[in-house]
């Protein structure tokens, strides 16, 4: 996760950016004295969260704010001034609001709070790119071929490539099992053997240590048989 | 008057030496420039410059555990709006206090 922060004061940037490094989810911590210099950097490089202050000569916090509204970041307001959380909360990027000088059990709960928030928008932005992308292009004698994931039964890895075990045909692909799983649907497939990884809705039948999808019988390794289970809808 | 105190940096610097000297000499430093540029701006009677920097200055006041002062510093603050100086030198007598107690900081 990168961050930024940005106070016209010295004393609170090596204050928070030194409250910063106490987190190891925070790769990158950026210092800045002016939010002109914050967006310059921004254009180059994506910052994940900002520590921002209110009250700063000439370009203020709220004026940063309503530049960068359609940003994809989370703002932790960190300010002198008590009156301006109602206005700061109009700001959808608004995580929390700390009064300074800062309390630490304070500043640590909204750190941990946007850590949360940033983590549930990035699953959900994945998510959702992967339903748009419900498909993947395998490459065949030169030919791109687009198949569903519905489609897809199973996929079992054959030495230097990959069988796609589809209704109609199965595509032989050169690929790894794991390059393949990374394309895929989380919640749709699931590598049930180090040799396959089966569409969790075209399962059948399980038994023991083995499950039944298309008519075949797909051996199920030990360590992810509770793992298998927790994604199915049991009764 | 109450006393300064470093327990905000201490707690914060977990017993981390360099941070806590990093600190406090960025602190010294930004206040002396600070209080400069407050009494700038107290001679050329430039309110609106006044209250920005007594507002920096407020959270220097905080950092040092001064929070009787700190509730003077915010009512002068609120006052210069309307340019009123009445608490000049209740203001004064903490900006010494804080100049007395950080030139004796190493």
């Amino acid at each position: 996760m990168n961050c930024a922060v940005i106070d016209d004061e010295i004393t609170s940037l090596e204050i928070i950016g030194g409250l910063c490094k106490r987190y190891i989810e925070i790769n990158s911590v950026n210092l800045f004295s002016s939010p002109i210099d914050c967006i310059k950097f921004m254009n180059k490089t994506q910052v994940d969260l900002i520590f921002l202050d209110i009250h700063m000569p000439n370009f203020n916090g709220f004026d940063f704010l309503e530049t960068l509204n359609n940003n994809n970041f989370k703002a932790i307001l960190i300010t002198s001034d008590k009156s301006l959380a109602i206005k700061a909360f109009k700001f959808d990027c608004v995580v929390d609001y700390i009064v300074k000088p800062i309390d630490l059990y304070y500043f640590d709960l909204a750190v941990k709070k946007a850590f949360s928030l940033i983590k549930t928008q990035n699953l959900l932005e994945d998510t959702n790119k992967k339903i748009l992308d419900n498909h993947i292009f395998i490459n065949i004698n030169k030919r791109l071929i687009k198949i569903n994931f519905d489609e897809i039964f199973l996929i079992k890895a054959n030495g230097d490539y990959v069988n796609i075990l589809t209704r109609n045909k199965t595509h032989v692909v050169h690929s790894s099992l794991k390059s393949i799983e990374s394309k895929l649907l989380q919640d749709l497939f699931f590598k049930c053997h180090r040799s396959y990884i089966v569409n969790l809705k075209h399962i059948e039948e399980i038994e023991e240590n083995n499950l039944l999808i298309n008519k075949q019988i797909i051996p199920i390794g030990k360590g992810v048989r509770q793992k298998l289970f927790q994604k199915l809808n049991l009764l | 008057m109450e006393s300064p105190n470093l327990n905000f940096f201490l707690k914060l610097s977990n017993e981390d030496q360099q941070f806590m000297m990093r600190l406090t000499n960025t602190l010294k430093m930004e206040f002396t420039n600070d209080k400069n540029l407050y009494f700038d701006a107290l001679a050329q009677k430039d309110y609106k410059k006044m209250k920005f920097i007594v507002h920096r200055i407020k959270h220097k006041v905080g950092l040092l555990g001064l929070t009787k002062s700190y509730n003077v510093v915010i009512e002068f603050e609120n006052d210069l709006i309307n340019e009123n100086l009445k608490l000049k030198d209740k203001f004064l007598l903490i900006l010494n206090t804080m100049t007395k107690y950080l030139e004796k900081i190493n």
